[in-house]
Order: structure tokens, then C-alpha cells, then sequence
């Protein structure tokens, strides 16, 4: 079974392209007017003779299946980028589990994600999972994690924007774009990094948003920034990558798309994903290689995050 | 929360989707969102990129189109929407045969476009490839689905029974059936063993 499951597995994921088509000929089957369909029920079998039926007609003229639609449009869930941003806002002020620790304390931070398939490609690898646990130190300001052979390893913030920067008034979105735009523009970009401004922003504050202890009004001003940045919009349904489903807050830039997943009830963090839309060539040190539309890129789950006394030590 | 609950709680939702979907068809979209990769893939794997693309649109599109006749019951949609893109590859059959055929006798796979990654992989799986697509190629289409909803769609017995609308004792034999000529066809006492 595993020779046939190894078979033909290299096969690539749909292109963004290819998704949006189709995608926009649902919509278009969905917006078109037609006449109430009949809500009977049928039999199980009768159903599927009549989508046998359905089929022979359907394949070859597409066109006739776009009559169906049922009805007016609605929309009953969250409607714009704006819309999500008020209301994750909304339920992150009022979150009771969120309190603000005291300092000198960490955060226990453990997440599963996609691993790279094979440095330095950027790639990662779809159907394997890694868990990772850090601890952040609730000022912001140093990460420690496992360096692998079982010893912790503690070193200063990356991006160096910080919970206590963020926390300091005024707390509106717009003060946290400035912090945050300022901040990437003091850190190193890696070479053969030609990430937007934007998606850095988005990046930062997912990274802010699964690893930081956050008082409750930064990560609402931040929910609030989201729909400020260009080239983000809504994705209705996204994926992080224990397989939860959740409505995401997605920048789509010129060479890639990353989302910020969130709980569609009560717009907690749940993970990212991260592709590229476009396919281009790429020149690590031991050759060029080509990393194709759609390839994956980050794909994370924030699984639990808890206060603890001291780097190492797990709730 | 821990992941299991949500996992089983987000995909409880398909029946309801679908359901809400009858008074506004949007919330279809849903749907789309949840398996356009997976069937797309799936599709992919048997006709190539670009019939796969055709045919994953025409599974949702069909889909939509019957979402009035969907057994509500049925908490998961998977198995009915492998089952609508199953009825549209088999209207492929000639050529999905005829690829496996070309890549048996030539090594080559005609099916577009590997990632880039995995080509060094493939050279050294060909010969394996070659006795695997010849034997793909001459199973009946119901098992060739059976075997393919299993290992590719990672459907269960009874889910691939509910996509095909077959007893799970048919599964359970065609499986059984596939696998057997598989099996002969790679010439293998252990057809679990994986390659270095």
C-alpha cells in the first residue's frame, strides 16, 4: 500500500489560479438567479441515479449547471476584512482568559507545523508535522527553546517589537502599524529576501499574536490594523495545521499569499499558512531551483500557551 | 481546547453548511473551501494538473447543484464529493489508462509537471513506478477506484462505500482484489516495504 500511496505523490497542489476559477464559477452558479429548487428529500438511491443522470447532461455544458442557484444572495457571516478585524477586536477585549502576567514570568508557547521539506529550499512539507515549544518571556524581549539535544538555549527577540513596546499608550492601530513598521525597518533582512513591507507587517503580528502575551486592548488595536494594511482581505475558510478549519485574515502580495487563522467563533489565534502565488526561480548556494505557484511555504497550529515560572518548564 | 475536539467539531459543520446553504447558496462556498485541494489533488494524481483542474471545478459545481438532495445525515461531505469527481474521472478512463500504459512501457509519466523537489525521487522509484502504473492500468475501473479512494483519498471502507454507493462488502473484496494484483505486478512478498 505504500508503493501505491508513494505513487505519482510528487503530484503539486492546485495553482491559486486554477482555484480562483473555479471558485469563481461557483460564485457564479451561487449569484445567479433561478427558481427555488424543489427541498425534496429523495431517496438515496433515487438521488443517485439522478446524479448520474445529472452528470451525463452536465459534463460537456457546463453552462446548465449555473441555473440552480437557489436563490437570493446573503450574507450571513462576516462580510469584510473590516467586519472580522471589530469583531475579533471586540472578543479579544473581552476575553476573561486573557490577563496580564506579571513580570519576570514566561510564556509556554507549543505549536505543531509543516517542517521544511529540504533546506535551503523554502518548501515545507505538507504531510508532516513537527512540534515545536518555546518559551517567551512576557516583556517580549527573549525566547528560549530546546536547541535539540534536550539543552535550552535563551536569546534576544527577533523583529524586536516587543508586548511592553505595544502596550505602552496610546494603544490605537494606527500607533501599532508605526511601532511595528519601524521595528522591520531596523532588522536584518535576510539576503534573497524580497518579502513587502506588508507582509512583513502581517507576519509580525501573526508572530506577535501566537507568541507574546498580549494585553488584551494591543491585540485588539492589532485586529484592527490587519484590515489597514494593504493587500489584506478576508478568506472565509482556512486551514492551520492540526486540520482546524477558521475564517483567516490573508495578505495576497506579488509572490505570496499568508494567512492568519482565527477561531470563526470566538476569534482566537489558531494558527498561519503561508504559499507562494507566483512561480519563480530561486538560487541557493548549491544551485537554482524552481519553487513552483502554490507551494507551501508555512503552515502552523498554535496548539496551548500558558504562563510559567521560568524558561523549560511546562504547564 | 485541544486539537482532536476542534478537529472533529470544525468538520461536524459540512452537513449543517450544505443544510444552510439551501436559503443562501453562498455558504456553499464553505465547502469549496474545505476540499477544493484535496479533490483537486486527488483528481490530479489520476488525470494530470489540467483535467484536474476541469474536473475539480465540475465535482463542486455538480455539487452545488445537488446540495438539495444531500443526505443530511452524513456529518462529512468528503465521500460524496470523491464520489461526484470518481463518476467524472471514470469518464476519463481511456486516458487515465493510456497514461498509465505510456509510463509503464516508457518510464516517463505523461502526467505533467512533478515539484521540482521530488524529481530525484522519481528516477529512483521508476522502476517500481513502471510495474505499478502497468498494474493500475489493467484493473477494472471499480477496483482501480476502490484501491485509489483508500490509499490517495485516505478514505475509509465505509466512506469509499458511501462515494460509490456499494455495499462496504464490495469495497472490502475489490480492495482485496486490487491489492492482490498489485502485489504480483511488483513481483514483491512485502508490498508494505518502503523504498530507501
Amino acid at each position: 500500500m505504500d508503493e501505491i500511496k508513494n505513487f505519482r505523490s510528487s503530484t503539486p497542489v492546485i495553482t491559486r489560479q486554477a482555484e480562483n476559477t473555479a471558485r469563481a464559477r461557483l460564485l457564479q452558479a451561487m449569484r445567479e438567479p433561478a427558481p427555488a429548487p424543489p427541498r425534496r428529500r429523495m431517496p438515496r438511491l433515487a438521488w443517485r441515479l439522478a446524479l448520474a443522470a445529472s452528470l451525463a447532461a452536465a459534463v460537456g455544458t457546463g453552462v446548465a449547471l449555473t441555473n440552480d442557484g437557489g436563490g437570493q444572495q446573503a450574507f450571513t457571516h462576516v462580510a469584510s476584512v473590516q467586519e472580522l478585524g471589530e469583531r475579533a477586536a471586540r472578543a479579544a477585549v473581552i476575553d476573561p482568559s486573557k490577563t496580564v502576567p506579571s513580570p519576570g514570568k514566561w510564556l509556554y508557547v507549543k505549536e505543531t507545523i509543516a517542517p521544511l521539506r529540504e533546506e535551503p529550499a523554502p518548501a515545507v512539507d505538507r504531510d508532516k508535522r513537527t512540534t515545536l515549544e518555546l518559551w517567551n518571556s512576557v516583556d517580549g524581549k527573549q525566547t528560549a527553546l530546546d536547541d535539540g539535544k534536550g539543552k535550552l538555549v535563551v536569546h534576544e527577540t527577533g523583529p524586536g517589537i516587543t508586548a511592553a513596546d505595544l502596550g505602552e499608550a496610546p494603544v490605537t492601530p494606527e500607533r501599532m502599524l508605526e511601532r511595528i513598521r519601524a521595528a522591520i525597518a531596523e532588522a536584518p533582512v535576510p539576503p534573497g529576501d524580497d518579502k513587502s513591507e506588508e507582509q512583513r507587517i502581517v507576519e509580525s503580528i501573526s508572530q506577535l499574536m501566537s507568541g507574546q502575551s498580549l494585553e488584551p486592548e494591543v491585540r485588539a488595536a492589532l485586529f484592527r490594523a490587519l484590515p489597514m494594511i494593504q493587500g489584506v482581505s478576508i478568506k472565509q475558510d482556512a486551514v492551520d495545521a492540526a486540520g482546524r478549519h477558521g475564517i483567516a485574515f490573508a495578505y495576497t502580495g506579488r509572490w505570496e499569499r499568508f494567512e492568519i487563522i482565527l477561531n470563526s467563533k470566538d476569534y482566537t489565534y489558531l494558527g498561519s499558512y503561508g504559499e507562494t502565488v507566483a512561480t519563480r526561480t530561486y538560487s541557493p548556494p548549491s544551485g537554482t531551483r524552481e519553487i513552483k505557484a502554490g507551494t507551501p511555504v508555512v503552515w502552523t497550529a498554535h496548539l496551548e500557551s500558558k504562563i510559567v515560572d521560568k524558561p523549560g518548564e511546562r504547564p | 481546547m485541544t486539537r482532536t475536539e476542534s478537529v472533529e467539531r470544525a468538520e461536524e459543520d459540512d452537513a449543517e453548511l450544505i443544510r444552510c446553504s439551501h436559503d443562501d447558496p453562498e455558504r456553499f462556498a464553505g465547502i469549496f473551501d474545505r476540499y477544493i485541494e484535496q479533490i483537486h489533488r486527488y483528481v490530479a494524481r489520476r488525470l494530470g494538473t489540467q483535467a484536474a483542474d476541469d474536473i475539480a471545478a465540475e465535482t463542486f459545481l455538480i455539487a452545488f447543484r445537488r446540495r438539495a438532495s444531500y443526505d443530511l445525515a452524513q456529518q462529512l461531505a468528503r465521500p460524496w464529493l470523491y464520489g461526484i469527481a470518481t463518476t467524472l474521472i471514470a469518464r476519463h478512463r481511456r486516458s487515465e489508462e493510456r497514461f498509465l500504459r505510456a509510463l509503464s512501457r516508457t518510464g516517463v509519466d505523461p502526467l505533467p509537471e512533478p515539484m521540482a523537489e521530488a524529481v530525484i525521487d522519481r528516477v529512483t522509484a521508476q522502476q517500481k513506478d513502471r510495474l505499478l502504473a502497468g498494474a493500475l492500468a489493467g484493473l477494472s475501473q471499480g477496483d482501480r477506484d476502490v484501491l485509489l479512494l483508500v490509499a490517495w483519498g485516505d478514505l475509509s471502507y465505509e466512506e469509499v462505500a458511501e462515494a460509490l454507493g456499494v455495499p462496504v462488502g464490495t469495497v472490502r473484496s475489490r480492495l482485496h482484489r486490487a491489492r492482490k494484483k498489485t502485489r504480483a505486478a511488483l513481483g514483491d512478498d512485502d508490498p508494505t516495504r518502503q523504498d530507501a
